[in-house]
């Protein structure tokens, strides 16, 4: 595996899990921002 | 105990802060210590001058863009991993650690607790000043401005492992003065700023502790979940927001790290006020990631940096950068930046400033600690030995050597300490030549090593930068050509002379060029193309005395700049007005050297005469080649039977070797009716006061013009035929030296040498071995020509030399005998072998002392095609030979016990070879295991007696592993020689133009000394040497005399000045150098 590639793997890792995660915890009641948004939207 | 919502955060926060640190260490900082440390070592290399791939002038080839393109990317890499970091930690902070509802504690705190704080929190972050920004901003919240500026200042100032390298590899002064910067930049950076903006300020939220959150009734997953949601949206939050502002920073850093020339370096970054007040603004004006401030600076230190701006930026690079600032902004006020950029900056100067008058005061310059200059530094003896074996060694296998100082027979091998020196000892060049010379005037030598052209079309003819070694005393040599402005990258180096043409004190250096290789044009089309002209065109720079020198090759020659493939430059100062003059010895165009034909094409010679400097101040030359009776004659070509080969001349004249028709791609003619000279030499073999001239051709006879120049005018006469010594060969190198002892100076003159496999014979008389040896006239072998001036053969001393190379006994090596000798290449029409005829190849060649027994040893290398091991590299092999005087006319080979062989990787642990152990394929040491030699200088380069040797080997292919041939280029060899017990004297002399502009020339070119002293078995002996400024074969000597003394305890001295000035010296200190000046006439 090239290094470039290594390199791109571990924020692409850790920034992907944090997005799971934002989309995935409810937003607290009241609060509306891209997450709670996107999840209104796969829950439709 | 976590009855609150804030202490649940707390804890888990901690708990991931803990895990994310521990993954940080394993992921960043860990492998980040590995680079910084090869970056260490690559700066402690002089000679590569790289920082993060961004090598100074070492990556010619590339354009400005690329390596900014590339410089960039490898900091956005080197970042990337501490971002990610940076923002899930920032992420963490706002949403565990300083959640907005955590209020109690700190924002009661004083402005100096919160300070403190926001330090060693920063401390253990430990992160680059861009990384840090988004994790201080959620610190700000609750520990407002000045928590957040300590927070940036401790993390990246004040954390332990910068510090721990900044005390590892610099000197104690900067260590302590980083410390120093650290804490007060920490301490005060904050509270300037707050106070600042004390108007402005957002106090901190402040709440009362008796304040209930609602949250605190919250059971931990109704509080920990949505702080990991709000971990999440922050992180990805500060990822969006900063990521684009640190890739325009890497962009903008790799374009301000583009300037960091070793010109500007030197200019604008020297040891004084300007230098710190520079590196401060430098240092604010870039981000560098974490740590790596560290080999930044140590670059630049080695470029010349002085220590009080080291100091200074050491602390202001790593303090803030215009990412910092842009991040912060978002937390405080423009008035609160700036003030914090200023801050930082004065902290910096400051501190320099300090160091600076520190420095004047309790101690010296000194930036780089002992390891980095141990890495660059002189090594001892056994870790040169195994660095020249390659393999540790057994050090009993030397007595004599390593066990006590030898005796006066005895030796300790030469050791290449090349690759030690802090140049990575390859040169890309087919021609390199080196020139010993002290140009800076502090007492030790110095050396320049010529290169091709940066932008040839051809790989294996694509050089790079000349080299110019300055000789820090210490045994490190480091490489300022681009400071000195000497690089001629442009240029297609070969031969290099290193003469004070103007007599101000300082040796100026005239460089050769030669045709571009590849592009079948010669120098008739290289006149009509600027372009070309360029890369083909001699230069001659002036040395300025202040370590730079000034190109002034156009005010110089004008119109009469040598383009002609320059092979060989004699200085010496013909009319004896006191001007150095030269003689430059032009071969061909590679391009167009044949050898299998009868058109042998050379190019003419050139004298120029030194005009002097003008009222403008400048130094001229004028061509006076024909004036002197110097027009280089055409070759001798003939038939079998001794008749001419000629053809038809312009007017139709016939023309020996010379043939009209034969023209480059243009379809101008090639070259001139002359000889292709290889080497020149200037010295007085008459001693009649004035030099005569002596040239090698490849090709041709040899020749000899003895100077019979009056007041009237130039005038040279040629003498070979006379002299009986006109042999025709392929005549290479000249070393001059009285290697008989008989009080004058003989000859010798290296050939394609002993080489029955050189060239089939296709039955063309052509300029080959072949037919050479087909001829009474001609020789492949050696020439070692005695002067017999002092036998009385020249009652008239017009000059009486007698060719003696057979008749002259040459014990072999045991390990390494010449092939002639072994009856494995013995070719018949070569007849009986015998002397020094039986050896082979030679370019570069010297006479010096090897040993200090007072008497003249030999050495020459050289070799044809290619190294030993490329393609068609056992063509014409020369492994190097040195020839150790036996003191009774003759010479031992010691070129092994030596270590004296021009080839990489030898092994010399095993030389008896009746060892069963011993293995000539397994130790490299057989014919074929050769290098392509070229040029040879010597000097004491350490300045201990004795002599060191110089020498350079052509680039081209070999195979690499699975065969293939790759180009590399040829190993530099710096042999120290190992000083052993004979006492010595030098003499370094300087002629009185240099002084009020009367007498001899500032080099003292041509003076003559005898020294005298009583030798083993009580005889009187007189040693000659005369100095010599040629560069000879592509190269120049010092023009230091060195002479070896034996166990002698007195010596008196005999000087004769060009002037006809003469000096005698009695009975005058041993084992030091003389500095000595012409008296007035």
């Amino acid at each position: 595996m090239p290094e470039w590639l290594l390199e791109v793997m571990l924020p692409s890792v850790v920034f992907g899990g944090l997005l799971i995660m934002w989309i995935t915890i409810p937003a607290p009641e009241g609060e509306s921002d891209f997450a709670s948004r996107l999840r209104d939207r796969f829950r439709k | 105990m976590f009855a609150t919502a804030d202490r649940k955060r707390l804890l888990v926060g901690l708990v991931l802060l803990i895990i994310i640190m521990g993954m940080f260490l394993a992921f960043n900082r860990l492998p980040k210590i590995g680079i910084v440390g090869e970056d260490l070592d690559a700066v402690s290399s002089p000679g590569r001058q790289c920082f993060q791939g961004f090598c100074i002038d070492r990556d010619p080839g590339t354009s400005f863009i690329t390596r900014w393109v590339k410089f960039s990317i490898s900091y956005l890499r080197l970042v990337t991993v501490g971002m990610t970091f940076a923002f899930i930690t920032a992420g963490l902070a706002e949403a565990f650690l300083f959640s907005k509802s955590v209020g109690r504690g700190l924002p009661t705190a004083g402005m100096f607790r919160r300070t403190v704080q926001g330090a060693a929190a920063g401390g253990m972050m430990n992160l680059c000043s861009a990384c840090i920004v988004p994790v201080s901003s959620a610190f700000h919240r609750r520990a407002s401005i000045e928590g957040a500026v300590a927070m940036v200042q401790g993390s990246t100032t004040l954390n332990i492992p910068a510090l721990a390298m900044v005390f590892f590899v610099f000197s104690p002064v900067l260590g302590f003065s980083r410390l120093i910067f650290a804490i007060v930049g920490a301490l005060i950076i904050g509270p300037i700023v707050v106070m600042s903006v004390r108007r402005d300020r957002v106090q901190p939220v402040e709440i009362p502790d008796t304040f209930k959150d609602p949250a605190d009734l919250l059971g931990w997953r109704q509080v920990l979940l949505p702080a990991f949601r709000q971990w999440a949206k922050s992180s990805i939050g500060y990822a969006i927001r900063l990521s684009p502002i640190m890739i325009l920073a890497g962009f903008a850093s790799g374009l301000v790290i583009q300037w960091l020339s070793p010109e500007v370096v030197a200019t604008y970054l020297g040891n004084d006020v300007q230098g710190v007040l520079i590196a401060a603004t430098f240092g604010v004006l870039i981000n560098v990631p974490l740590l790596f401030e560290i080999p930044l600076v140590a670059l630049l230190l080695l470029l010349g940096m002085g220590t009080a701006p080291a100091a200074t930026l050491l602390f202001a690079a790593a303090a803030g950068g215009p990412v910092t600032f842009w991040g912060l902004a978002r937390l405080m006020p423009r008035k609160a930046i700036a003030t914090f950029a200023t801050a930082t900056w004065a902290v910096g100067a400051a501190g320099g400033l300090l160091v600076l008058l520190g420095g004047a005061y309790f101690w010296e310059d000194a930036g780089l600690s002992d390891r980095v200059a141990k890495a660059a530094g002189t090594p001892t003896v056994e870790e040169l030995f195994v660095a020249s074996t390659g393999d540790p060694v057994d050090f009993a296998d030397y007595p004599g050597v390593f066990d006590g100082i030898p005796t006066s027979d005895e030796f300790a091998p030469f050791r290449n300490v090349a690759p030690l020196i802090g140049t990575d000892a390859l040169i890309e060049n087919r021609y390199p030549g080196v020139a010993i010379f002290d140009f800076d005037r502090d007492g030790d030598l110095d050396f320049y090593v010529t290169s091709a052209e940066t932008n040839a079309v051809f790989q294996i003819t694509r050089g790079g930068p000349n080299r110019l070694f300055r000789n820090e005393g210490d045994g490190r040599f480091i490489d300022v050509a681009a400071i000195a402005g000497v690089t001629a990258d442009t240029q297609n180096s070969t031969a290099v002379a290193a003469c004070d043409f103007d007599n101000d004190g300082y040796q100026d250096l005239y460089v050769g060029a030669q045709g571009r290789i590849g592009d079948n044009l010669d120098y008739r089309s290289a006149a009509q193309d600027p372009e070309l002209a360029v890369v083909v065109q001699d230069r001659l720079f002036h040395n300025n005395g202040d370590g730079t020198f000034t190109d002034i090759t156009a005010t110089a020659f004008a119109e009469h700049v040598n383009i002609r493939s320059t092979a060989s430059v004699a200085c010496g100062d013909v009319d004896n007005d006191g001007w150095t003059d030269i003689y430059v010895g032009n071969r061909a165009d590679q391009d167009f050297v044949r050898f299998d034909t009868s058109r042998h094409h050379g190019n003419y010679n050139t004298l120029f005469s030194n005009n002097g400097v003008d009222d403008n101040g400048d130094l001229t030359f004028s061509d006076m080649t024909e004036e002197a009776g110097l027009v280089s004659p055409p070759i001798r070509m003939r038939d079998t039977d001794g008749n001419p080969i000629t053809f038809s001349g312009p007017g139709g004249e016939p023309i020996e070797g010379f043939d009209i028709s034969f023209v480059d791609a243009n379809g101008n003619v090639v070259g001139d009716p002359a000889g292709q000279t290889w080497a020149t030499m200037f010295f007085d073999h008459d001693s009649d006061g004035d030099l005569d001239l002596w040239i090698a051709d490849d090709g041709d006879r040899l020749k000899v013009y003895r100077n019979d120049s009056t007041a009237a005018g130039l005038a040279f006469t040629s003498i070979e035929e006379q002299l009986d010594i006109d042999q025709m060969g392929q005549w290479m190198g000249f070393a001059l030296g009285d290697y008989d002892g008989d009080g004058d100076l003989d000859v010798f003159v290296t050939n394609m040498g002993f080489q029955p496999l050189a060239r089939p014979w296709n039955g063309v008389p052509s300029a080959d071995c072949v037919y050479y040896h087909a001829s009474e006239s001609g020789t492949c072998f050696h020439a070692l020509i005695e002067n017999r001036v002092n036998e009385g053969a020249d009652p008239d001393r017009r000059g009486a030399w007698q060719i003696v190379t057979g008749s002259t006994e040459v014990e072999p090596s045991a390990v390494l005998p010449p092939t002639s000798l072994t009856g494995e290449f013995k070719a018949a029409d070569d007849g009986p072998i015998s002397g020094l005829e039986a050896y082979e190849f030679g370019f570069g060649t010297v006479f010096f002392d090897m040993d200090n027994d007072a008497d003249q040893d030999l050495y020459w290398l050289g070799s044809l095609a290619s190294r030993g091991e490329g393609p068609n590299g056992n063509l014409a092999p020369g492994i190097g030979r040195m020839l150790q005087n036996t003191g009774s006319g003759g010479f031992r080979d010691v070129t092994v016990e030596a270590q004296l062989v021009d080839s990489l990787g030898v092994d010399y642990s095993i030389l008896d070879t009746d060892d069963p152990d011993f293995s000539a394929a397994k130790q490299r040491l057989g014919i074929e295991f050769h290098e392509n030699g070229k040029g040879v200088a010597v000097g004491d380069l350490n300045g201990d007696g004795a002599v060191d040797v110089i020498a350079t080997n052509s680039n081209g292919e070999t195979f690499d592993a699975g065969g293939d041939p790759i180009v590399v280029g040829g190993p530099l060899f710096v042999w120290m020689n190992s000083s052993n017990d004979n006492n010595w004297i030098s003499f370094r002399l300087t002629g009185r133009m240099a002084i009020d502009g009367s007498g001899s020339n500032a080099d003292a070119i041509g003076t003559r000394i005898m020294v005298t002293h009583i030798g083993p078995n009580g005889t009187p002996i007189t040693q000659v040497r005369e100095v010599l400024a040629s560069s000879s074969f592509l190269s120049m000597s010092s023009t230091e005399l060195n002479f070896g003394l034996g166990d002698a305890s007195r010596v008196d001295v005999a000087i004769e000045w060009p002037s006809g000035v003469e000096t005698n010296l009695n009975d005058v200190d041993l084992n030091r150098l003389h500095d000595l000046v012409e008296p007035a006439g």
